[in-house]
């Protein structure tokens, strides 16, 4: 039988040649992932480290002043600035968990499916809110309302960011919640109703302790978003360094203080390096919340 | 029996520690259609799957023994795939053509060759507008071997007014002969099919039968199917695998007639019930 | 199976989980709403159009602010979408299950961790000192790109690994290179749902405002930026000091009117988006 298709000699070659270089092009750019996040803490390493060689860790972590600028006697204590961190992201969470497990649980359990089917995709749309705007909702409404119902002179304090940042980490939790609790077997409720559970015992002593691990990370990778949420501390949280004690107070997050500083200050200089270390230090907390969640799910599905 | 086109030589696949294939020796005429038969899990499809090294994509498997096709072994490291599967045609369970017309189906083979599609249509947007006379007259590569392939499928006339169409408006039937004619566009001398009626009705079932019948005067077909009257029905030799081994090996008639192995028999008889 | 009855607690309970879900919706409505009461008084058609007037603000407009965002659009189209969906081309096609597969993901899933602002150090000891590309658009796009690639990436293997398997075996089967399976075949037919989720991956990046402090927008421009070296304008970032930093007493409302144009334009990418997927996904036919 005579070939209707012939070999091209020199097609053939190219055909090959292009595969290759395909492989080894497509190689190079799926590195580049890799090579970024190292770089990233390479650089925030090398800029941060130098803070240490002036300022001793220990006084750089747990110092409770922060206060570079002053010229007699500057103070390098991040611990203001951390627990600012930990009252908004806190706070947040506190709104946020049970508020978004209540609409993963209405979305996955009450819900008929065309309401799921138009409400999951509304409470996605909230991530799609820059949080610029949230941010200039607090300034705007949030911040004297909260000012006239507790009798302070301005509503912009830990409270105010709190509610916001939980505002922005709702639709990561709610969501993740949501595909925890919808990848349950049907069984699992099915069963519970035989044995004569009513549905709410059965979400409360089924489905809620099947979906932990589930809901647990969805509140870790929240807490991550919390920690690293910038605009909105920096605009409505208050900008106090002094250290908080309250929600009522004011505060200033590790992520407002690199935001407004790091505009003020000379290229390479201690302070300069000092706001890098901070950054080293938002870097390190949000790296270990995901590599703890990672390797929590990882060990939950394989047991 | 006249000189084999494929000779199989103590074949041995391994999944990780699976053994999926165990020492499989025999020989394939050419232009004939060999059945290949046996419960699910015995080892049939992996033995057409290495045939054209389609398991090489599998992550664990490891490979032993020859098979020798045209004289080459075939499972030799520096075996060109690309170049085998040219002569090695393939057909699968499902349907499966792409997602574009049936014209740009079928000169895909050609046109991973390096040969430009006259009638390339760029994401649909163009229409193929030639008339099929103009077609069956052009001497343009591509045309040509689209229209012999889909002639030679038995399917030109039901879609030669719709070539442009997206492959997927055709029926299931008519799906798998697009595949063939696929497949046999690059004219391969081996043709293998891995239960190509499946999914099929009788009716698109017996259709299929009658193109493999007709193309075996061009092609050696090997076929692997659960439904042994299909077998008896179209293959000239039919070898029977169980549990990763070949146990007999021969005619249609031979096999369905009188086996010599009671193990055969027992499968050939029970599954007529 | 027959649900069973309800008690006054399971009954109390649902209401409860109802009106999270209900509340959740009237965050997105209310966010909206204020928005538009406090910057309703601001728009116009010359508050879109106009150049920026630094003395009297109610003289001028964002439109330098909305081109600097869509050049930072075009410029993370151009940088983030090619090297997103490669990425995502070489993780589902060609890595196989290695362990350099493994490191690159566990990257991703900890590059998407990574606080925005952190992006922005780097983008600053990189971009705009080390490579000295100043406080530029290119600095920005750079920046921004980085911070979207792991978005894209895990949008685009998403619609790759939606890609039948047949696709890629019967390419094969016919004797096609891994390239020609990859290229003609397995991108094209994934391209719509790696597109449709980079637009969403835009839309965020398009609102970001963290990064582009620190690397540096521009709140007046006198001219458009003509070169990816020139100084820029950017929405969110516009929105900012005009809340934050500005003393005229309309400085609010017009803070509200950016921040209505930038909440628009990324509604309408994530939405066109949305709508987009629904609309392939109905006419896929696989």
């Amino acid at each position: 039988m005579e070939a209707v298709v012939t070999d091209h000699p020199q097609g053939e070659f190219r055909r090959r040649a292009a595969d290759r270089a395909m492989h080894w092009i497509l190689r190079i750019i799926a590195s580049l992932t890799v090579v970024l996040l190292i770089g990233i803490f390479v650089f925030l390493l090398k800029s941060g480290l130098r803070t240490f060689s002036e300022v001793p860790i220990l006084n750089f972590l747990f110092g409770t002043r922060w206060n570079p600028s002053s010229f007699h006697e500057p103070l390098w204590g991040i611990l203001p600035l951390v627990t600012g961190t930990l009252f908004v992201s806190a706070g947040a969470l506190l709104i946020a968990v049970p508020f978004g497990l209540s609409i993963a649980i209405y979305l996955s359990y009450i819900a008929s499916r065309r309401t799921r089917e138009i409400l999951k995709p509304v409470i996605e749309m909230i991530a799609g809110i820059p949080s610029v705007v949230l941010g200039l909702i607090g300034l705007l409404y949030l911040a004297p309302l909260i000012a006239k119902t507790f009798g302070l002179s301005n509503g912009l304090n830990a409270l105010n960011a709190s509610i916001l940042v939980a505002i922005a980490t709702l639709p990561t939790i709610a969501s993740l919640c949501e595909d925890a609790l919808s990848g349950l077997s049907h069984r699992l409720s099915e069963s519970s109703w035989a044995l004569g559970a009513t549905r709410w015992t059965t979400i409360r002593k089924v489905l809620v302790p099947a979906a932990a691990p589930g809901i647990g990370a969805a509140i870790m990778l929240g807490l991550g978003r919390a920690i690293g949420e910038t605009m909105v501390v920096l605009m409505v949280a208050g900008n106090s360094l002094a250290f908080p004690r309250s929600f009522l107070e004011p505060v200033r997050p590790m992520t407002a203080t690199i935001a407004i500083e790091i505009r003020e200050v000379v290229v390479g200089d201690l302070h300069w390096n000092s706001l890098f270390a901070v950054g080293l230090v938002l870097f390190l907390i949000t790296f270990a919340i995901n590599s703890v969640t990672d390797l929590y799910l990882h060990r939950t599905i394989r047991s | 029996m006249t000189a084999p086109i494929i000779s199989v030589r103590s074949l041995d696949v391994h999944y990780g520690s699976v053994t999926a294939l165990h020492d499989v020796s025999f020989d394939i005429a050419p232009n004939e259609i060999t059945g290949l038969i046996g419960a699910s899990g015995s080892g049939k499809s992996t033995f057409l799957r290495s045939l054209n090294r389609m398991l090489d994509h599998l992550p664990t498997v490891r490979m032993g023994g020859t098979i020798t096709i045209g004289g080459e072994n075939i499972l030799h490291e520096k075996t060109d795939v690309v170049r085998l599967r040219r002569r090695v045609g393939m057909v699968f369970q499902n349907p499966t053509p792409f997602p574009k017309s049936v014209f740009d189906n079928v000169a895909y083979g050609l046109e991973i060759q390096g040969i430009r599609n006259p009638r390339k249509s760029f994401l649909s947007l163009t229409r193929l507008r030639i008339q099929h006379q103009e077609l069956e007259a052009s001497d343009d590569p591509i045309d040509q071997a689209v229209v012999r392939s889909l002639k030679e499928a038995a399917l030109w006339e039901e879609v030669k007014h719709r070539l442009h169409h997206s492959a997927y408006r055709l029926s299931g039937g008519q799906q798998q002969r697009l595949c063939i004619a696929r497949a046999i566009a690059i004219r391969p001398d081996i043709l293998l099919l891995d239960e190509p009626c499946s999914s099929l009705d009788p009716l698109s079932t017996r259709c299929i039968e009658q193109l493999l019948l007709g193309l075996k005067k061009d092609y050696t077909i090997l076929i692997v199917t659960h439904n042994l009257q299909q077998a008896r029905r179209i293959a000239d030799h039919v070898g029977f695998f169980h549990t990763g081994e070949l146990v007999e090996f021969g005619t249609a008639k031979e096999i369905f007639g009188g086996p010599g192995k009671t193990l055969t028999r027992e499968y050939v008889e029970g599954a007529f019930g | 199976m027959k649900r069973p009855p309800a008690s006054v607690t399971e009954r109390i309970a649902f209401s409860l989980f109802r009106l999270s879900a209900i509340a959740g919706t009237a965050i997105l409505i209310l966010v909206m709403v204020l928005l538009f009461l406090a910057g309703k008084d601001a728009l116009s058609w010359q508050f879109l159009t106009a150049p920026w007037q630094h003395g009297d603000i109610t003289k001028g407009g964002i439109f330098p602010a909305i081109v600097g965002s869509m050049y930072l659009g075009l410029g993370v189209i151009f940088i983030s979408f090619p090297l997103g969906i490669g990425t995502a081309v070489f993780l589902t096609e060609y890595s196989g299950d290695t362990r350099w597969r493994r490191t690159i993901q566990l990257a991703i899933r900890n590059l998407a961790g990574v606080p925005s602002v952190v992006y922005g150090l780097f983008g600053l000891a990189i971009f705009v000192h080390l490579l000295t590309f100043g406080m530029s658009l290119a600095a920005a796009v750079l920046t921004l790109s980085v911070m979207t690639l792991p978005w894209i990436i895990t949008a685009s293997v998403e619609a790759l690994l939606a890609v039948p398997r047949a696709f890629r075996e019967s390419s094969q089967a016919l004797g096609a290179t891994r390239w020609q399976t990859v290229s003609r075949i397995i991108i094209p037919s994934a391209l719509p749902g790696c597109i449709t989720g980079g637009i969403i991956g835009l839309a965020r990046a398009l609102g970001e405002t963290a990064p582009i402090i620190l690397v540096g927008a521009t709140f007046y421009l006198t001219r458009l930026p003509t070169s990816p070296f020139d100084k820029y304008m950017a929405l969110p970032y516009h929105t900012f000091i005009l809340a934050t930093q500005h003393s005229s007493p309309s400085a609010p409302a017009y803070a509200a009117g950016s921040a209505l144009v930038l909440i628009t334009l990324t509604f309408v990418l994530s939405i066109g988006a949305i709508l987009l997927r629904l609309q392939f996904r109905k006419k896929r036919v696989w």
